[in-house]
């Protein structure tokens, strides 16, 4: 456990990056398989649950520290943090006292029965790890107890040092790393071992990301070298079938077969040896829902009823595996046949009457193929770019035919459509405080509705610091209400705001929801007066 | 109490004797129990303090200074008042004032640690009726790990930058935190180099006979060096740090007891805290407190609200005695930029 408390330490006390990896790399040549591996957990963020609740936990905690109530309290007020404070309270074990065991078996051994043991077993466990652990492993420990320990390093660090130390490339290694970690020796001998097999049971790919900005026009050569799809606004997802077991990830590692047994049922169709990769969208009578009904699907596995009101689709758009082989490398025109042909393999005839999206080809219910706008020059994509927002669509994305599906981020680009501008007036203020004196503040910005106003979307202000600053202290001498951090001003400064795109939604007040609000002017010379009505803003809701 | 010892406006004042302890105030004559510079300020007519902290207080009140210096040990009389000093463990020749009239005893410790520390003469209990105790760290919170512990992984930290490629810089207080922490340093490691201002106090340490290990001086250093080796002990603050532009990469640390609590451990740019204090920890707070039998504890600087609650509830007479004392190291405030577990900081919780 000892080795573990310093590297918790160590990580906290880094500050960069190259830093952290190195304590990481000599962390694991000295760790045991076992305890390797519950690191590579935690720094993955599979946090330990809790074992014990945090009231149960302080009443232990009085009772051994055996001090006045008020005195604990203090000493919690000065630490601010209750696992911290029992770790130093505590007095140091003797010498010999020490344990000398490792991470897992505190873990494997002690705090994983936890929950199954009543008061008396419990403090008695506790009891007996304070008396042997010193304050550094204490507070790890407890931590570990707790359910709130968290190392200060992420993937990337722990990727760089597992490559260092194991020869696998880092491309490898995040693979390996992608998906549900079991934290035993095993997993983290296979994890370090070159060429072995066992992790492609339900792993995804890394996903791949367009770049935001478009490059010049003219470095893009002919578009007959590009295909250009919509650029779907639902979550990215991998369905992926092998050995006979079909998974749903999202990126960000987010497994959500629960959510979607629509999808699971699609991937049980699959041949083995399969991923497609593609975006599940929210989807009613052939056209894309808001994200926010999505959303809604995204929190439980649901029940009949709400695979009936909120249905979903899967849009295909990329097949990195085919039968057991790895087709990443390929070019994209050719992934695009194959990925075609399985989709022959699914077609359901008979549809059900209703246009779909242009952008789609209907291939069952819950599938559909994401399909080439067919532009025959850039200012034909240009122009599509321009209906992206009456088709319910983010813009278009481009992917070079020849590529292969990895990290060139050139070779895909979204063009988004032009952002959406509305005037609006400052309602709210919530000071969110700033680094490095700046003042960090997020506004609530609303219309009027008849007489009243209703506030329609919290944002930042990319404005000038000088701007900020008169804007900030109009509030401070204009304040008619605190409440908390945040303050009701009183309605007379009019400003610019810019939002990507606007859909109904029911949990505002306006009956809207924006996505992307920033405020990108200040017009100090209008007043709420010459802001316009809440009506502007819900004719431009997609029909 | 009132008869013996009282708090006035220029601060701690013997009336029988004429005399103050540590004053604040521009006085006649103060006693003075080490040289951090809350309690010996320049401007007295005439000071008294340890003979082995004669040679550090002139640097902070004046070469030429009226200092009359005792023995530890040695007592002297003061208009009719029995005055000695005994040793307090903070820093070179810090002393308690130990104050005697018509039988009874009042002890003002000053600062005091009773840790090992081969810097300076080890603390001594001794027994009074009225013990004026600082508590600075006087929370159960603080309990120091033993100083072995700390040097070795100062060294081990050393050791490692070494190995990267990095500078050490070590930074503590001037006087006393840093000469204390070269007599931990292991000279084998590499070289090692005192930031400007802290030459003179060490000096003064060598002068009276403290055996630290040899350093060199930042501003002697010759262009072309290899500063990767070398550890640097500096003091805290300086914005604009004479090595900037000298020395490539460095891992600095920062020493101090409030480096015990993550949320107080960095202090400014320092990458990392070490726990070394000179100052009593809660635990030996408490026995030096029994062992002077006292039946009146004042409690000065610090937490003084807590250890005087504490001590009430543990059957003393204890109150708290304001003074203009504070820690040399003022506790840092908090960073916030350091992201707390919102469940950590005690907030609702279901269960």
């Amino acid at each position: 456990m000892k080795a573990f408390a310093d590297l918790y330490t160590e990580l906290e006390e880094a500050t960069h990056g190259e830093d952290k990896v190195s304590i990481l790399f000599r962390y694991f040549t000295q760790a045991p398989d076992e305890d390797a591996s519950w690191v590579v957990a935690l720094i993955k963020g599979d946090r330990l649950k809790r074992s014990m609740s945090r009231s149960t936990f302080l009443d232990i905690a009085r009772t051994v520290a055996s001090l006045p109530d008020w005195l604990f309290e203090a000493s919690l007020d000065a630490v601010m943090d209750q696992s911290e404070t029992v770790a130093l309270i505590l007095p140091e074990p003797n010498f010999a006292e020490e344990s000398t065991q490792s991470l897992a078996w505190w873990i494997e051994n002690r705090i994983k029965h936890l929950p199954h043991l009543d008061a008396p077993q419990k403090e008695q466990v506790l009891r007996e790890a304070w008396a042997m652990l010193p304050s550094s492993q204490r507070l790890v420990f407890n931590k570990l107890v707790r359910g709130t320990i968290r190392l200060r390093a992420d993937a990337k660090h722990l990727i760089s040092a597992l490559s260092m130390l194991s020869g696998v490339s880092t491309t490898e290694l995040t693979h390996r790393l992608s998906g549900a970690w079991i934290p035993e020796p095993n997993s983290y001998q296979a994890l370090i071992t070159p060429e072995s097999n066992d992790f492609l049971t339900s792993r995804p790919y890394p996903f791949r990301y367009p770049s935001e900005r478009a490059s010049d026009r003219k470095d893009l050569g002919l578009v007959a070298k590009w295909r250009v799809e919509w650029k779907w606004n639902g979550k990215r997802a991998q369905i992926i079938r092998r050995s006979g077991k079909s998974t749903v990830w999202l990126k960000g590692e987010q497994l959500v077969q629960d959510q979607f047994p629509e999808l699971i049922e699609l991937g049980d169709l699959l041949p083995n040896g399969c991923v497609i990769d593609g975006e599940i969208l929210a989807w009613k009578e052939g056209q894309p829902e808001s994200t926010t009904t999505l959303d809604k699907r995204l929190t439980r596995a649901p029940k009949p009823k709400d695979r009936k009101e909120l249905p979903i689709t899967f849009v295909a758009f990329d097949l990195l595996e085919l039968n057991g082989i790895d087709l990443r490398e390929r070019p994209l025109v050719e992934r695009l046949s194959q990925l075609q042909k399985v989709m022959d393999g699914l077609q359901q005839l008979g549809a059900d009457g209703i246009p779909s999206h242009p952008g789609v080809m209907d291939i069952r219910p819950n599938l559909h193929l994401s399909i080439s706008i067919g532009a025959e020059s850039w200012s034909e994509v240009s122009g599509a770019v321009q209906r992206a927002r009456d088709l319910r669509v983010e813009g278009v994305i481009i992917k070079r035919l020849e590529s292969a599906y990895d990290e060139d981020m050139s070779d895909w680009q979204k063009w988004l459509c032009e952002p959406l501008q509305i005037d609006v007036v400052l309602m709210y203020v919530e000071w969110v405080g700033g680094r490095n004196g700046t003042e960090e503040c997020h506004y609530t910005v609303g219309l009027w509705k008849g007489r009243v106003l209703v506030p329609i979307a919290k944002a930042r202000a990319n404005l000038s610091n000088s701007e900020i600053h008169a804007i900030n202290a109009f509030v401070r001498e204009n304040t008619l209400e605190k409440f908390g951090p945040v303050r009701t001003v009183k309605p007379e400064i009019v400003m610019r705001l810019e939002f990507d795109a606007i859909q109904a939604s029911t949990r505002t007040k306006s009956g809207l929801s924006l996505k992307g609000p920033r405020i990108i002017k200040w017009h100090s010379n209008l007043t709420s007066g010459d802001v316009p009505d809440l009506d502007v803003l819900v004719n431009l809701l997609p029909s | 109490m009132e008869e013996l010892l009282k708090i006035t406006k220029s601060g701690l004042y013997c009336p029988h004797g004429d005399f103050y302890i540590d004053p604040w105030g521009k006085v006649d004559r103060a006693i003075v129990t080490h040289a951090h510079s809350d309690h010996a300020r320049p401007g007295m007519k005439r000071y008294l303090c340890s003979d082995e902290s004669e040679r550090v207080l002139r640097l902070r009140v004046g070469q030429n200074a009226p200092i009359d210096t005792l023995p530890f040990g040695q007592q002297i009389d003061i208009n009719g008042v029995k005055v000695s000093l005994h040793p307090a463990g903070h820093i070179i020749g810090s002393a308690q004032v130990r104050v005697e009239y018509q039988g009874k005893v009042a002890v003002v410790s000053g600062d005091y640690k009773t840790q090992p520390d081969r810097t300076c003469t080890p603390f001594e209990p001794i027994r009074c009726h009225t013990f004026i105790t600082e508590s600075t760290f006087g929370l159960p919170i603080y309990q120091w790990p033993l100083e072995s512990e700390i040097f070795s992984q100062i060294n081990r930290w050393w050791r490692q930058n070494q190995e990267v490629g990095k500078t050490s810089i070590l930074m503590g207080y001037s006087l006393g935190k840093t000469q204390r922490a070269l007599s931990g340093l292991d000279p084998s490691i590499g070289p090692i180099i005192q930031h400007d201002a802290i030459v003179p106090y060490t000096d003064a340490y060598r002068m009276g006979g403290v055996d630290l290990p040899d350093t060199l001086r930042f501003s002697d250093i010759p262009t072309r060096f290899d500063w990767r080796q070398a550890m640097i002990i500096a003091t805290p603050g300086s914005n604009a740090p004479p090595w900037a532009g000298k020395v490539q990469a460095v891992s600095s640390a920062f020493m101090s007891g409030w480096t015990a609590v993550r949320r107080t451990k960095k202090r400014g740019s320092a990458d990392k805290g070490f726990i070394l204090s000179d100052h009593v920890d809660w635990p030996s707070l408490l026995d030096a407190i029994a062992e002077t039998r006292a039946e009146e504890i004042l409690v000065t600087h610090g937490y003084t609200r807590e250890v005087v609650r504490y001590l009430l509830e543990q059957g003393l007479d204890a109150r708290e005695l304001p003074t203009h004392w504070s820690d040399e190291e003022p506790k840092p405030v908090a960073s916030e930029s350091e992201p707390a577990d919102s469940e950590e900081m005690g907030g609702p919780e279901s269960v």
